[in-house]
């Protein structure tokens, strides 16, 4: 898929299933064309897209019938107030009348918005804004909800709260695509991830095992002098990945990538008179196979 | 922020017709002008200058039944009814107060991405946003000389409605006419700025300013008469009450003017929405 000769998505399959996604990616990776293109806010120069079956920007009408969208930057009309703004857009996405009003109470109450509501909505801060948005995707209370940035620009407490909110809607059976570039937020409540560059997939799966597939990653620290230190990380490197490595003073601690028995590592360690201070299988972060993925180790 | 106890409920209400969900745009955009302390200013100045006045004097003078004369031609202490110069000013100003904030709005706030992540399209969000503005324009273009013609057929001398029944309908089509022929030249101009004022006064201005350079070089050319947004309003009239178009003016070129008036904004105001839609 392209846009002015640029390759936005590449060969991108996209399998969404309930509970929480985590879309995770650097700035310009496609995040947002992505989640603009599920929902057929934008269509490709060239390429095809299918969602459900459905080409986006075709059948846009019936795939927003179902979608809720949170989109990444200030999209509220400043002069309303909250419960007119929530209110209004859910008789737009098909709500009677009747329903809306209580129906938009019940998802500000939700999202903690409280006598603020009647307020005009140029008067909050960034964070109620954050807040309304996330409670206009769910007026309609879509099955599938896209949510780009939703923390972005709260305070801590805030943050946490959002993130509450996310994992608790995830909890009542929803699909929700959650990106953003707060890797330990991703990790917090994503059941899932897709770590995307380029327009394309790098990584994809449960969390668990995207953070466990690699149970061999260990952390290492030796003891010993500064030629023999140098001289085991260089033999270490001929034989493996490092992700990571320092030496302070006569220590040298290593993140490495070791498939092999453990006995060998030590035996290595002993050829270069290093004396082993630490030997632990390694729990990854997000942020840590973030990195790997971008960088491949270093 | 208060810490939270309150848990997500999910929904279970039936989906609206389609068209219902236009409505409740259509509402927004005649609740907003009638809430605006502007447009109600000159809605009701409009009213007691440009419909109360003249439709008191029709009324109050005996006539045998109701005309077309009458409401485009007959001189009232100097000025006709529909055709008078004010009945345009006001025209002018009540479709510059009331499309300048409906695309601009969503400009300034960014906000056609949430209506367009709803299952409505640009052609739609355009159909409900001029159709709100045609309903506000219709309370004073359409309404008020359908009911000064009811009230002028109450009160006739003649026992035969005939005539007036067909008048009657004549404005009705005249004031959907007036009430929807600028509309498209004021969303164009509101789709063209954030600032909800610029596009107001732009549409008043470019209007006024059309009315003076068209009245000035017919003096020389009378096709320059077609330039003047009075003139083509006027002439509309005319052409619709059945007496058709001054003789030194080309049906042609009158026919261009509505054109123009009309399809060239449209086009650009989908041109803007598409693009600023996309670009969300």
């Amino acid at each position: 898929m392209t846009y002015d000769e640029i390759t936005a998505l590449d060969s991108f399959t996209l399998s969404l299933d309930q509970g929480i996604t985590g879309l995770l990616g650097p700035n310009g990776a496609g995040k947002s064309t992505l989640v603009k293109v599920l929902i057929g806010l934008k269509s490709p120069v060239h390429g095809e897209v299918s969602v459900l079956g459905m080409v986006p920007w075709k059948h846009s009408i019936f795939l927003r019938e179902i979608v809720g969208y949170m989109p990444e930057h200030d999209c509220l009309i400043d002069e309303m107030n909250a419960i007119s703004f929530v209110s209004y857009f859910g008789r737009v996405s098909g709500m009677e009348k009747e329903d809306t009003i209580w129906r938009a109470h019940e998802v500000l109450d939700f999202v903690g918005i409280s006598e603020e509501r009647y307020r005009k909505i140029g008067t909050y801060s960034t964070g109620m804004k954050q807040r309304v948005k996330l409670a206009q995707s769910l007026i309609h209370d879509p099955p599938i909800l896209m949510l780009d940035e939703p923390t972005e620009g709260m305070d801590p407490d805030g943050r946490v709260d959002m993130l509450n909110l996310i994992s608790e809607i995830g909890g009542s059976g929803k699909t929700i695509l959650f990106c953003s570039h707060v890797l330990h937020e991703v990790e917090r409540i994503a059941d899932n991830i897709v770590i995307i560059d380029e327009g394309k997939s790098l990584k994809t799966g449960p969390i668990k095992d995207v953070l466990g597939d690699e149970d061999e990653t260990i952390e290492l620290k030796v003891l010993g002098d500064e030629d023999d230190l140098l001289s085991f990380k260089k033999g270490i490197k001929d034989l493996t990945d490092i992700y990571r490595s320092k030496i302070i003073a006569d220590e040298l601690c290593m993140l490495v990538r070791w498939e092999r028995t453990s006995r060998e590592l030590l035996q290595l360690a002993k050829d270069h008179n290093l004396q082993v201070r630490t030997y632990t299988p390694h729990s990854r972060t997000l942020e840590e196979v973030f990195f790997m993925t971008f960088k491949g180790g270093t | 922020m208060p810490m939270r106890s309150i848990k997500y409920k999910e929904w279970s209400g039936g989906k609206t017709r389609y068209l219902t969900r236009l409505s409740a745009m259509i509402i927004r955009v005649i609740y907003s002008s009638f809430t605006s302390k502007g447009i109600v200013a000159i809605f009701v100045t409009g009213i007691v200058l440009v419909h109360a006045f003249p439709g008191v004097v029709l009324v109050m003078t005996p006539h045998p039944r109701l005309s077309a004369w009458m409401l485009i031609r007959e001189s009232l202490f100097g000025w006709t009814y529909l055709t008078s110069g004010i009945f345009a000013i006001f025209t002018f100003l009540l479709v510059s107060g009331v499309t300048s904030n409906l695309i601009s709005e969503d400009l300034r706030n960014r906000s056609f991405v949430v209506y367009f992540s709803r299952p409505i399209g640009i052609t739609e969000y355009l159909i409900a946003k001029f159709s709100g503005a045609f309903s506000v324009m219709s309370f004073f273009c359409l309404l008020p000389p359908v009911v000064i013609s009811l009230m002028i057929m109450a009160t006739q001398t003649s026992p035969y409605y005939g005539e007036g029944l067909r008048v009657l309908l004549m404005t009705v089509v005249a004031g959907i006419f007036a009430s929807m022929f600028f509309i498209p030249y004021g969303i164009m101009l509101s789709s063209l700025t954030k600032r909800r004022l610029y596009a107001g006064i732009g549409t008043f201005m470019t209007l006024s300013s059309l009315t003076i350079v068209g009245e000035f070089f017919s003096t020389f050319s009378p096709p320059w008469k077609l330039v003047n947004p009075m003139n083509v309003l006027h002439y509309s009239f005319e052409v619709i009450y059945g007496y058709g178009l001054p003789l030194d003016i080309d049906s042609r070129l009158y026919v261009i003017t509505l054109f123009l008036y009309t399809v060239p904004p449209v086009i650009i105001t989908i041109v803007r929405v598409n693009n600023e839609g996309e670009g969300v």
